[in-house]
């Protein structure tokens, strides 16, 4: 486990096959069924198959939100061109939204054909709620490491409470906290430097 | 129909280019065209388009394709399909091309390091967000706590408690 941890997305070990790409990311579709599609990719593109550690998923995210787009289809490309170039960048998004296409143009027909039943309405809250579960268990599963660095908990707090209690639009809490972490990241170098944090926190 | 897909191409042509902070930022924008402004279809077919997209695999903004399905049929859920994934795909393959030679710098680590927190800040942030936008009533903040908890502490698959959520929808439980 620690000796793949050292290797902190080093994709140029070898040319990762498309098929692998486009196969892992219908997985990651197929699995977020009910919702929590960013756990989901976590789990596969970090946890099983290691392609990055927490550290990068998680500031490739915010890049991929920094860029106008929806979150998932930025991460997937972004993703997928760190691995193969514009080849990768196909095969994710291939594999992300053509099997979910499919399915959501399917239901939408028969809902926009047959009107709808309010058990159904109940029922997708109800999946609604978990898959809001599953969202926070991302958070929780990465926190950890965080505990042991005070100015990124500051900061990660700070960008909650801005974000839940003040309503600071986006481009606020990036230019604030994000240009914050930046320069504590670059200047303030007393925090241990570690590789990427242990999955088991 | 041409004029309905030439206004889909260049309205979530144009979204996809805007839609700052991701897909749902540009929901209201979204509802404001399709329901108010284009008719293409009506309040609760928008509401339950949203909770479709949102429950089915994949990513949630596949709205859009549903929006183009009832506005023009199988071409308009194509061109809006089209229209809102293409443009950001390209931006987001470009940005990654420079980010790929930025990253490995004193800088780029900088900026890698110092995103974090503020990513994971954002995380749980979307995930309250969420919760007090679909009406939650306090048994569904349970259930919410409830998976949230086991889904950290255990590696059971979550598909598990979103079908017994689901069943317990439907029943009226929640």
């Amino acid at each position: 486990m620690s000796e793949a941890d050292g290797r902190t997305g080093d994709v140029s070990a070898g040319p990762i096959p498309l098929w692998v790409i486009a196969f892992s990311y219908l997985k990651i579709a197929a699995e977020s069924f009910g919702g929590g599609l960013s756990a989901w990719t976590r789990q596969v593109v970090v946890e099983e198959r290691r392609w990055l550690t927490d550290e990068e998923f998680l500031s490739a995210m915010t890049l991929c939100r920094l860029l106008p787009g929806p979150n998932q289809i930025n991460f997937a490309v972004h993703l997928g061109t760190r691995l193969r170039g514009w080849r990768g960048a196909a095969a994710a998004l291939f594999g992300l939204v053509a099997v979910p296409l499919i399915l959501v143009l399917t239901a939408g027909s028969l809902y926009f054909n047959y009107h709808k039943l309010p058990a159904m309405d109940s029922a997708l809250s109800g999946m609604a709620a978990v898959a809001i579960g599953l969202t926070l268990s991302m958070g929780f599963k990465i926190v950890g490491p965080f505990f042991k660095r005070p100015a990124a908990l500051a900061l990660m707090a700070g960008t909650f409470v801005a974000t839940i209690f003040f309503s600071w639009p986006l481009v606020l809490v990036l230019g604030v906290f994000g240009s914050l972490g930046i320069l504590f990241a670059k200047f303030g170098v007393s925090e241990p430097r570690k590789k990427a944090p242990e999955p088991s926190g | 129909m041409k004029g309905t897909l030439l206004s889909l191409a260049s309205f979530f042509g144009l979204l996809s280019l805007l839609s700052f902070g991701g897909g749902n930022t540009v929901l209201p924008q979204m509802h404001q065209q399709a329901v108010e402004s284009q008719h293409w279809m009506t309040d609760p077919e928008f509401a339950a388009a949203f909770a479709i997209a949102q429950a089915a695999p994949g990513p949630g903004m596949l709205i859009v394709s549903l929006i183009g399905l009832k506005a023009a049929g199988w071409p308009g859920a194509l061109i809006a399909t089209v229209a809102m994934f293409l443009p950001c795909c390209i931006l987001t393959y470009l940005a990654t091309i420079g980010w790929g030679r930025f990253h490995e710098s004193p800088w780029g680590r900088a900026v890698e390091r110092g995103l974090a927190p503020v990513a994971l800040g954002l995380i749980f942030a979307s995930g309250v967000i969420i919760a007090k936008g679909s009406d939650h009533g306090w048994a569904a903040y349970c259930v919410t706590a409830f998976s949230a908890l086991v889904f950290t502490k255990t590696k059971v698959n979550p598909l598990i408690l979103i079908a017994a959520a689901a069943g317990a929808g439907a029943m009226g439980w929640l």
